[in-house]
């Protein structure tokens, strides 16, 4: 075959261009003629019931074109959970939840006219901690779960704050703390961070005298908003349209409607207009999503020999004023709550709980981050207990081909073990012993890992429609979001196609007349989306095959079929790139290729009590990190030093992409680890700007990040490969968090650790990690 | 977005001096704008007038005199007295300040003066240039006037300045021929952030021994400040450990550091004691460096 092989190759991404020069469209750069623009009046209480709203004042300002209230407009909406209204009514959750939100002529008028919204509310008891939230006659933030229409997967508790209460149990656990020589428990937190994307939400809404909903906004799964947009508005699916612009960064923060219910209860007061709204930074910190924050108690039981033999995990994750994301990230950081071990004993209770806080939603690494932080923290105490080697420990206990998961599924393509002796070996794990540097500095070395699940089942779909010129036009509806997914598709089709990158356009994706896709979250789209667009690819071949039977007289089954090539038995030929030459497509039915994929066949249920399953997912994510810091013992402050990280992505269809997703991944966990955290005096954020919510600069991320690709070939993904989005960002934390351990002799419960709280930590020693001998 | 203001473009103090009177206390001076503008953009500051000085050319640019008395116009911008060779070799405790002075988009606007002008405690030139001994000119009306730079500091946002004053020049006399100095800035994060805590320090040396000693704090108390005990302690004895040790334990005693959610006030008082003798310890590292190499010259 003659065809260039485009799997394995590290191509430019294709959107880099137009995001280097600027030239992407992005929904901030749009406008329509005589469009207006939204502003919003918000909550000044954390729970309140709201008495009047007198807008008198407000419709006196000029410029001011529509006005509407949560009475107005009294639709709920939800992807699990259909709890959240448009614009609050009744009462409000949370300080910064909308309440009024106005139109006018320039975004100055609509922000004037805010100003004069007079609003009188009756403040209620705030609920502004999970385990206040779960305390006995804690105030109830949502009345009636059985109000809502909630997902067969969500179990809420009637009566309480607990949205969901995810159950999960293997084996005898009480057996197996009785079979353990040591018991080892302890509970790590983390708290509300923010996805601090470059580009704000925005969103643009027309709404038409037919029905007719369309909406422009940088949303991460364009189909998921339209499938709860219709729902909300009862509208058939056909009415509402979602044009997806490119997004200006997302991590989990752009998979909920955030301004989208705002501007379209707006358009609709005013038809045929377009409504335009870009939060603030402020806005951005106190009214769109958030990671909430989270408590893991994590019991583990092992023999002397380091054998595991009961984990007990409880996990409580806030999810603020309403569910969104909230029980889908319990329900998967409940699935890798006992980390990537062989455990036959296991119990994890994982409570997703409602407060009057900001809305925590799903966050790159999806709840096993938070997870992993406290069994890869917990794992090293047990290590020091039974003072065996961290690595050893883990080694002995990982997983591996054939070994049964949590969720009682004989795992294949495994790779845990391989990771962790890669990362040991690149950050020579042998020679760790803590060094005093000549300034003083502790220096040492500590690793993580993890498993993390994509999401199952789920579908995608993808279409590829032949030019007679021999190019591609590939639509899909899967998003873009910096992770080089398009290019990796594109790459995929070419491919398949025997045709250049350059023969290769990715559509924009636009609910009106792209293809299905479930949801561009998960690190799922590489695989679902790829696996859709060979078979795409491959059906466009299957149509070409026939066209040149009917052109050449041939029988089709006679014509031999390549990677975009077709031979007849007469020596005809054809190739893509000399498509017209051959003139077999004159006037024959156009080929358009499609492919669709799902998980649902493979995917068997799971037990509604212990969760377990013969195969709940079609992939796990193996990886581990090994790092070595540098901890300033006089004022606290961590260097990271080196980031040694492998991770197996099945396949890498494109290496440096896989690269910089993870380099990314680890520069983000590098902020999670050490510095971001939003702060609060009650219900009010202290930082709700860029001055003081700190986010890692290049001068802050590891002096050197290694990494290391693991392509141990996924049998059902595309070319073997994996998905490598989110996993990169979860074993950085704990990795540091027992480096700083091995260096200080004490171990930081709650995220970030700061310098002031390492330096506090320096003057007492732990009950579990005893200091070093130096 | 900036609500509506006169602007004034004069052409020499004079008029500079003329408007903000005419205004009283409702015009600010625009230079760098990078504080001004973001007070104006969050309506935290509501000025009638901006005076935009950036065409007075007298108060642009670093001049050295024979009497090697150093003088900075007040509109030179961090970014030029970053790239300066002559501070960056003499005066490096101002370089080590310019230099981490918030982002490179920041120090490309922002002016020296501005950066004393606002008067917050944690401004990165003005603990340097109180440990290099620096006076401020000032010009109003009633002329041209003098001030150690302690004394232009009257509290947070607070200056000497009179109505109608500005700030035109900052002039370092001469230092002893054998000066050890450096910055150092502690901040949350690496660059781009506000100061937790920061030393200056300036010991002109007589052989081994410091014949003066000036130590600066910026975040430290309501305004930047000298430690004068600590000064007071190093003069006419030798750098040993024990004595910067020593010097930052009374350092920290005299500061009154901020008990905020930003940081708490005995960790920034710790912090004085650790950083005082590390910074020490690099300008002494730093003199030893150059005078081996004017030997080799």
């Amino acid at each position: 075959m003659s065809q260039k092989n485009h799997i394995g190759e590290s191509v430019t991404h294709i959107d880099a261009w137009d995001k280097v020069t600027g030239s992407a469209v992005y929904c901030g750069d749009m406008s329509f003629l005589h469009q207006l623009y939204g502003a919003v009046y918000r909550s000044p209480f954390s729970h309140a019931k709201i008495i009047t709203i007198d807008l008198a004042e407000v419709w006196k300002t000029p410029g001011v074109k529509a006005v509407v209230t949560g009475e107005d407009f009294p639709r709920l909406y939800g992807q699990y959970v259909v709890d959240q209204p448009f614009l609050a009514f009744g009462k409000v959750r949370f300080k910064g939840e909308p309440v009024v939100a106005i139109a006018a002529d320039t975004p100055e008028s609509a922000a004037e006219a805010v100003k004069k919204v007079h609003a009188v509310f009756e403040e209620l008891p705030a609920v502004l901690d999970v385990y206040e939230a779960v305390a006995e006659g804690a105030p109830l933030v949502h009345d009636d779960w059985s109000k809502y229409s909630v997902a067969d997967f969500i179990r809420p508790e009637p009566g309480t704050n607990i949205c969901d209460h995810f159950q999960l149990s293997k084996g005898d656990m009480d057996a197996g703390f009785r079979e353990a020589d040591v018991i080892d428990e302890g509970e790590f937190s983390t708290p509300m961070i923010q996805h601090v994307t470059i580009e704000t939400h925005c969103a643009i809404a027309q709404c038409l005298n037919d029905g007719t909903v369309n909406v422009w906004s940088p949303c991460q799964s364009p189909f998921a908003m339209r499938d709860q947009l219709a729902a909300a508005l009862k509208l058939p699916l056909r009415k509402v349209r979602v044009i997806a612009s490119s997004i200006g960064g997302a991590f989990g923060g752009k998979n909920e409607m955030r301004v989208e219910p705002i501007v379209i209860a707006l358009a609709m007061k005013v038809p045929g207009k377009h409504v335009k709204l870009v939060f603030t930074r402020e806005e951005e910190f106190l009214s769109s999503v958030v990671r909430g924050e989270s408590s893991v108690k994590v019991k583990l039981g092992a023999k002397n020999d380091g054998t595991l033999t009961a984990v007990k995990v409880e996990t409580y994750l806030d999810t603020g004023a309403y569910a969104t994301t909230g029980p889908r990230v319990n329900f998967i950081a409940g699935f890798a709550s006992s980390g990537p071990y062989v455990v036959p004993n296991i119990k994890v209770d994982g409570y997703c709980v409602s407060t009057t806080r900001q809305i925590g939603s799903s966050f790159r690494g999806f709840g096993v981050s938070e997870i992993a932080w406290a069994y890869e923290s917990q794992m090293d105490c047990l290590a020091k207990r039974l003072k065996m080697d961290p690595l050893d420990l883990r080694m002995k206990n990982a997983v591996e081909d054939g070994s049964i998961s949590a969720t009682g599924e004989r795992l294949f393509s495994v790779s845990a073990k391989q990771c962790l002796q890669a990362v040991a070996d690149a950050i020579d794990w042998k020679n760790r012993d803590p060094v005093i540097t000549p300034e003083g500095k502790i220096r040492t070395k500590g690793i993580a890992t993890f498993m993390k699940p994509t999401g199952t089942p789920s579908n995608s779909s993808a279409v590829v429609r032949l030019n007679d010129d021999g190019t591609v036009n590939v639509m899909i509806g899967g998003m873009e979001m910096g992770q080089s997914m398009t290019t990796v598709i594109a790459q995929m089709v070419a491919h398949e196609l025997g045709i250049s990158m350059d023969s290769v356009e990715m559509t924009p994706v636009d609910t009106e007349y792209c293809p299905f896709e479930k949801h561009s979250s998960a690190s799922r789209l590489t695989f679902h989306i790829g696996n859709a667009a060979v078979r795409a690819a491959k059906d466009v071949m299957e149509q070409l095959r026939r066209l040149a039977a009917i052109a050449w007289n041939v029988d089709p089954r006679a014509i031999k079929a390549g990677r975009g090539e077709l031979t007849g038995p007469g020596g005809q030929s054809v190739t893509l790139p000399e498509l017209r030459k051959a003139s077999i497509l004159r006037d024959q039915d156009p080929v358009i290729g499609k492919g669709a994929y799902s998980t649902s066949d493979i995917y068997v249920p799971l037990d509604p009590v212990t969760r377990q399953s013969a195969r709940p997912m079609i992939y796990w994510m193996w990886g581990a990190q090994a790092v070595e810091i540098e901890v300033d013992p006089e004022t606290g402050k961590i260097q990271v030093l080196k980031v040694a990280a492998a991770h197996d992505v099945g396949r890498a269809i494109n290496p440096v992409a896989c690269y910089q997703q993870i380099e990314g991944a680890v520069s983000m966990g590098v902020g999670h680890a050490l510095i971001e955290e939003m702060i609060f005096d009650g219900g009010d954020i202290l930082n709700a700007n860029m001055v003081d919510y700190k986010v890692p600069t290049i001068a802050d991320i590891p002096l050197e990040t290694q990494v290391i690709l693991i392509e141990n070939g996924h049998p059902e993904g595309p070319y073997g490969a994996k998905g490598i989005g989110e996993p990169g960002i979860i074993p950085t934390v704990p990795a540091i968090g027992n480096a700083l351990c091995e260096a200080i002799g004490e171990r930081i419960h709650r995220l970030p650790m700061k310098p002031e709280k390492v330096l506090e930590a320096l003057k007492k020693r732990s009950e579990h990690c005893h200091a070093p001998t130096i | 977005m900036l609500p509506q203001f006169e602007l004034y473009l004069p052409k020499s103090v004079e008029e500079t001096s003329e408007i903000l009177l005419t205004y009283n206390s409702n015009a600010r001076i625009y230079a760098g704008g990078t504080d001004v503008l973001v007070q104006m953009a969050k309506g935290q500051s509501k000025p009638e007038a901006l005076v935009d000085i950036k065409g007075l050319a007298e108060l642009r640019g670093i001049s050295y005199s024979a009497a090697k008395e150093l003088s900075i116009g007040a509109l030179t911008t961090h970014h030029e007295l970053e790239n300066s060779d002559l501070i960056k070799k003499k005066y490096a405790a101002l370089h080590d300040g310019v230099s981490r002075v918030g982002s490179v988009q920041t120090r490309n606007r922002g002016t020296i003066g501005g950066n004393l002008c606002s008067a917050l405690p944690s401004a990165d030139s003005a603990a340097p240039l109180l440990a290099l001994g620096a006076k401020v000119i000032i010009n109003g009306s009633g002329g041209e006037r003098e001030l150690p730079l302690e004394k232009f500091y009257l509290g947070i946002k607070h200056t000497a300045l009179e109505p109608g004053e500005i700030l035109t020049k900052i002039v370092i006399p001469a230092l002893a021929r054998h000066n050890a100095q450096a910055y150092i800035k502690f901040s949350r994060r690496n660059a781009m952030d506000l100061a937790l805590m920061g030393v200056a320090i300036c010991y002109e040396l007589d052989g081994l021994h410091v014949s003066k000693a000036r130590i600066a704090l910026t975040t430290a108390a309501p305004t930047p400040v000298r430690a004068y005990g600590a000064e007071a302690f190093l003069t006419g004895k030798a750098l040993t450990e024990a004595n910067l040790k020593e010097a930052g334990v009374l350092a920290a005693e005299e500061a009154k550091p901020r008990d905020s959610w930003r940081s708490g006030a005995e960790y920034r008082r710790g912090l004085i004691k650790v950083l005082l003798p590390r910074i020490s310890r690099l300008a002494l590292e730093r003199m030893g460096k150059a005078r081996s190499e004017n030997e080799r010259d």
